[in-house]
């Protein structure tokens, strides 16, 4: 284990080690069992003193001084012991040592991973950037001809508009569970409308259409949730949408911000009803279906990650990514801030359904639609989903479904992104994080034959990201 | 939630309350006879409880499956 040595003021040893550090000078002799690390040299500590006599100077409540001279100061030097018992004698060695004041554990440090509540990391702007938008945008690349459909609390246009956006929208092939009095596109502002401005960022030309299952009359506690039966209408909707499209056109992207957040609302695991682990469960069916129509399906990972999972989370040590959100016929998408940096919130692996979740990180936690107040961040893989939704939608307007399939789109995803964490796959960061560049250049590998990306005069060459 | 195995022609909520042999009021016909996937000719419907146990077990009849609450992931709490 890593450790440090505080040295007594003007110790031998300390001097020696001085000496040591940076010439051929052997090393003196250290505490048994110490390996030094020379690397590091030692760092003088000023010694806490108080004005009351007798008063102990490493108290925190008592007023002190700090002395810094050089004979008054302790050092510090770092190195490593064995584990186990060797470890044991090593620190009794170290301890009764005539020059060392004590060892200490040098444990490792990390920087904070953003968590709920925490302020915005970033600009809708700086994902903007990340994501290539300007780039794509000259390839006519921005969601235009396709349909991006956002699965969740209802979508205010006029919020967006007011927001700095203009999408198309399409209330005949939006849909709303009954008793709901608003209509699609003029639902109150809430969590659907972050999701719609998200989308946006990456997708300003495509056609928005509302499927508001979490409006839904039939559960009304909390007041925004609705019952797996309600997605199950939407996304029997969203099927007749994909099959009125032309093969040679098919763009149709879903998002999904939404799941379950406990098990006990579910039938047990095994249960032949049960929907958590169960492919043969009617939405899990309805997903797989629209998938082989040719939607691109993305659902959030969740936001039960484990260093700050949100405070609803009940799913003790089980598997949080469950059900739709970890089917294989869709993305699972967790969150990352605008630094690259997995959110602390965002859920962890494996899935139920398909063991590799998530797959991607995608951007969160920004400053973007203030849905939720001024200077409020855009947050939760909620965020995430709708942000790479657009990028989806963005690039499906060069490559449809019947060009490439989403389930070939979700591979070349998988493959370009920019891996991050351990190496390889991992169930932090999924395959890593989203490289829309990369992306790009992959698509056009793979497909030449694309109906719109050769299309454009200016043609910038787009350069993957630094992997 | 049950999922059914239907011939071409039957998804309507006539028949599927014959087939079934439900009584009025145990399918919920707001919900109606909702294809799931046209490549196997499967839908699903929503009965009470009791029809549920009492259907369960005819010839391409699956279920009952869950109907949990679904919620906004977001922002996190």
């Amino acid at each position: 284990m890593r450790v440090m040595l505080q040295l007594r003021p003007a110790s031998p040893l300390r001097l020696a080690l001085e000496a040591s550090i940076g010439d051929a000078t052997p090393e003196p002799a250290l505490p048994a069992g110490f390996v030094l690390d020379t690397s590091f040299a030692p760092t003088p500590i000023p010694a806490p003193r108080t004005a009351e006599e007798g008063a102990d100077p490493f108290s925190l409540t008592v007023p002190r001084t700090f002395a810094t001279a050089p004979d008054e100061v302790t050092h510090v030097v770092r190195g490593t012991i064995p584990d186990g018992p060797d470890g044991a004698r090593a620190i009794a060695e170290a301890t009764a040592h005539p020059d060392v004041v004590g060892v200490f554990s040098d444990p490792t440090i990390e920087t904070y991973l953003t968590c709920g509540g925490d302020p915005p990391v970033g600009t809708n702007r700086d994902v903007a950037r990340l994501l290539r938008v300007a780039d794509l945008a000259a390839r006519r690349l921005d969601g235009r001809g396709v349909t991006l459909a956002i699965v969740d609390t209802g979508v205010n246009i006029a919020y967006l508009q007011s927001h700095g956006q203009n999408p198309t929208f399409n209330r005949r092939k939006s849909w709303k569970p009954s008793g709901v009095p608003t209509r699609p596109g003029e639902h109150p502002v809430n969590h659907g409308t972050m999701c719609a401005y998200d989308a946006g960022i990456a997708a300003p030309g495509a056609t928005l259409i509302d499927h508001a299952v979490l409006l839904s009359q039939q559960h009304t506690t909390p007041v925004m949730a609705g019952l797996l039966s309600d997605a199950v209408l939407a996304y029997s909707k969203l099927l007749r949408v994909a099959a009125a499209m032309p093969a040679a056109r098919r763009g149709l992207v879903v998002s999904n911000s939404w799941g379950i957040f406990r098990q006990d609302m579910d039938f047990p695991v095994g249960h032949p009803g049960n929907y958590s682990d169960n492919p043969r469960h009617p939405f899990n069916i309805i997903v797989a279906s629209l998938d082989a129509a040719g939607a691109d399906i993305l659902f959030a990972a969740g936001n039960c990650g484990r260093e700050c999972p949100d405070g609803r989370c009940a799913f003790g040590a089980a598997r949080s990514i469950c059900g739709a959100n970890s089917h294989p016929s869709v993305l699972s998408v967790a969150g990352m801030d605008t630094k690259g940096k997995r959110v602390g919130y965002s859920s962890q692996g494996p899935g139920r359904l398909s063991e590799q979740k998530p797959d991607v990180l995608a951007y969160t936690h920004y400053k973007g639609s203030e849905v939720f107040g001024r200077g409020e961040a855009d947050s939760g893989t909620s965020a995430a989903c709708p942000t790479l939704a657009g990028l989806i939608a963005a690039v499906r307007s060069g490559w449809s479904a019947g060009a490439v399939s989403p389930a070939q789109l979700r591979s070349l995803l998988r493959r370009t992104a920019k891996d991050i964490g351990r190496a390889g796959f991992d169930y932090d960061n999924g395959f890593g994080a989203v490289d829309a560049a990369a992306l790009v250049a992959a698509l056009r590998a793979a497909s030449p034959a694309a109906r719109a990306a050769g299309s454009t005069r200016r043609r910038p060459k787009l350069v993957p990201s630094e992997r | 939630m049950l999922t059914l195995e239907l011939a071409p022609g039957e998804a309507t909520t006539a028949t599927v309350r014959r087939k079934l042999g439900l009584r009025s009021g145990e399918l919920d016909p707001s919900f109606g006879i909702v294809e799931i996937d046209p490549r196997k000719n499967l839908y699903t419907v929503l009965v009470d409880e009791k029809a549920a146990e009492r259907v369960i077990g005819q010839p391409g009849v699956k279920g009952p499956h869950s109907n949990p609450p679904i919620e906004p992931f977001g922002p996190p709490e």
